[in-house]
């Protein structure tokens, strides 16, 4: 259900849920399944979703109406984004530039390899 | 809610005490793991919770009624689902009717839809079924009851991996902080995101009894091949991927409970393990 | 329900009833079966053995309301209540011979009291009903068949089974028979309480030789005092009454019926579910 590393439940939990915002697979103002719910289909504690909704509320990315349940915020899409790149700033980028210079590739080929990339990827979804 | 005071026990005067002077205090809610290796006596603990034993000292109270009184009204208040069991040979319907007006909070569509889950219709015959098949029936049953208390002895024992799942996501489903799961087992990781508090038992004693919140303020898992990190942790497990360590959790951080290593470090080093979870302030003494 | 006793409400005391007759019904209604058959089965089979002795070559021997058979039938019946008296005795606690009924029995949420009295009355109870009913068939059945052998072949009732066995006291002698059933399931009780598990056998092999060794006293004494004091002691007068000696044996019998059932009732309490030695 979880993968076998180290980041607490409830962050990987989040981190799903994110991962449905950005594939749109929640849209904003949708109603997301209650702590329960989510629970139960994921096998999990309750507290445990809980404390992911808190954080997930924290930073604006859903919002609670008492007594109907947890929506997508408005402009949570942005939000997920932002985070995300964040993150990618803090950790994942400085991990993989440390990974690529004892490798010794340029910013050049980079930069070369990043626009073929790019290329190849907008061909294809259209 | 449940008050083990001093509690001693044996099952015969030449062999050895299965608990001696064990303590321990439970809430009103949540989902409980009783660890420990076979036969340190989960069994015979969850037994004299349910007022099954007489204690050969100390008394356990349950909402302060002593459980050995046996008084009809506690015992309709615990659900004991023990690791074996028969069931009489007639048909889950005629069980119902003869066992659920016992339960006055007892639910049949609740029973319905755990027996679903399992795979089972509601018109089996008790007397035909398999192993597993009778777990998840009496597990649905007694889910269905709604007793305040629920006690589980290995629960996860005989059940087929789909079965399992079903059994966590009803568990994920029932627990809230109104309601208290006793759940001994000695397979880890069947339960392990379910848990809510850890006990822990060793032979006639309690290691551990915390939150799982507490635990993870106190200290963090990683996985790492880095051995500077390995020789400062509190324990360590060689695994695959590199190896599991339990470390002081000096940042604040949020990590993955890892139950495994947890219950390893409190068999290898049960003075650090209480020093770390009883007495807070001494933390520098690690 | 929340300030009901502990201890004694009858509502819970019909739901374990139901309870514990549902779940063992076959047991149950095999023994039943058995205690209401074989009395009428022994009876006839032995009115058909026995059918020469209402041959009529001595028409005026026999008395117009005496029955040649009437022992056989005595016997046969006796011989049944006592042997199902001892059988349903020990099965009472039937229900804690194996750890995992004892599981089922002791999670139940009723009081041992109530626990106690539902074993009692379809055991103890129920034996009595159908053990009167029994008797009663297996005479009418009978007479039904066999009737038309004689006209002395007749129907024996439990009063007039024990007025042939003492014209004095018919039915002193009834309610003395009584006391001895009530001792025989109250014994069988006491031993399925203490040893729920082959219970009839432990039991009989404790009442003999528990009977072995009280008789085994009790004769050593008499013969000790025949034998240094050349007499076994006073005569008691009061003792001489036959009616007396009833009445003393049929209180005793009582009171150590109850005293078994007391004593069974609190040795159920102390039951756990696995046992300790």
């Amino acid at each position: 259900m979880f993968s076998d590393n180290s980041r607490a439940i409830y962050l990987q939990i989040a981190d799903r849920i994110c991962d449905e915002i950005l594939a749109r697979n929640y849209t904003e103002e949708s109603r997301l399944p209650s702590v329960r719910e989510y629970a139960a289909s994921i096998e999990v504690n309750a507290n445990t979703v809980m404390r992911t909704y808190d954080w997930l509320a924290a930073r604006d990315i859903i919002y609670n109406r008492r007594g109907i349940g947890f929506f997508v915020a408005q402009d949570a899409l942005k939000k997920v984004i932002e985070i995300r790149r964040r993150e990618l700033y803090d950790q994942g980028l400085p991990r993989f530039f440390h990974r690529i210079s004892l490798l010794g590739i340029t910013a050049d080929e980079l930069h070369v390899l990043y626009s073929r990339y790019l290329n190849n990827h907008q061909n294809s979804s259209k | 809610m449940i008050d083990i005071k001093n509690l001693s026990f044996n099952y015969s005067r030449k062999k050895a005490l299965v608990l001696d002077d064990f303590s321990l205090s439970i809430g009103n809610g949540g989902v409980y793991g009783l660890l420990g290796p076979n036969g340190v006596g989960k069994s015979t603990l969850l037994y004299l919770i349910s007022g099954l034993l007489t204690p050969l000292k100390g008394s356990c109270l349950i909402n302060g009624i002593n459980s050995r009184l046996r008084y009809p009204d506690s015992i309709r208040r615990i659900f004991l689902v023990p690791e074996e069991f028969e069931f009489p040979a007639i048909s889950l319907q005629k069980y119902v009717e003869i066992h659920a007006p016992f339960y006055p909070d007892f639910d049949y569509d609740d029973m319905k839809h755990s027996l679903s889950l399992f795979g089972l219709e509601d018109n089996i015959n008790l007397g035909a079924l398999s192993m597993g098949q009778r777990k998840k029936a009496m597990m649905a049953f007694a889910l269905a009851c709604n007793t305040p208390i629920v006690l589980m002895d290995e629960p996860t024992n005989g059940l087929d991996i789909p079965g399992k799942a079903m059994f966590r996501r009803l568990i994920a489903e029932k627990a809230s902080a109104e309601r208290l799961f006793i759940i001994s087992t000695h397979q880890v990781r069947d339960l392990d995101s379910l848990l809510d508090h850890i006990i822990i038992m060793n032979q006639q004693q309690v290691l551990l009894n915390a939150s799982t919140e507490e635990i993870q303020k106190r200290v963090i898992f990683e996985i790492t091949n880095d051995p500077e990190v390995i020789n400062s942790a509190l324990h360590s497990l060689p695994g695959i991927g590199g190896t599991s360590v339990m470390l002081q959790n000096k940042y604040d951080e949020d990590t993955r409970l890892n139950l495994e290593i947890l219950f390893d470090f409190a068999f290898a080093n049960p003075q650090k393990l209480s020093t770390l979870f009883n007495n807070p302030t001494n933390t520098e003494e690690l | 329900m929340k300030h009901s006793s502990q201890t004694f409400n009858f509502h819970r005391l019909t739901l374990f009833l139901k309870c514990y007759i549902g779940e063992n019904k076959r047991n149950l209604l095999i023994f039943a079966t058995l205690m209401l058959t074989l009395p009428t089965l022994l009876v006839c089979i032995g009115t058909w053995l026995g059918q020469d002795v209402y041959d009529i070559q001595y028409p005026s021997y026999y008395d117009s309301d005496y029955d040649p058979q009437h022992w056989m039938v005595a016997f046969v019946c006796f011989s049944q209540a006592y042997l199902f008296a001892m059988t349903a005795g020990s099965r009472v606690f039937s229900a804690l011979s194996t750890k995992h009924s004892r599981l089922n029995f002791f999670t139940t949420p009723a009081s041992t009291l109530e626990k106690y009295i539902a074993l009692t009355i379809v055991y103890v109870a129920g034996y009595a009903l159908l053990m009167f009913i029994s008797v009663n068939m297996a005479n009418i059945i009978r007479v039904g068949l066999f009737g038309h052998m004689s006209n002395n072949l007749l129907m024996v009732p439990f009063p007039e089974m024990m007025g042939r066995v003492n014209y004095s006291f018919p039915y002193r002698s009834m309610v003395l028979i009584w006391s001895t059933f009530a001792v025989s399931i109250s014994i069988f009780t006491v031993g399925s309480v203490l040893w729920p598990h082959n219970s009839f056998i432990k039991t009989l092999v404790a009442i003999i030789a528990l009977s072995i060794i009280i008789g085994s006293l009790t004769t050593s004494s008499i013969v000790y005092k025949a034998v240094t004091l050349g007499s076994v002691g006073p005569r008691f007068e009061w003792m001489d009454s036959e009616r007396a000696i009833m009445n003393l044996v049929i209180i005793g019998n009582f009171i150590s019926s109850i005293a078994c059932m007391v004593f069974a009732y609190f040795r159920l309490k102390e039951w756990e579910v696995i046992s300790r030695w």
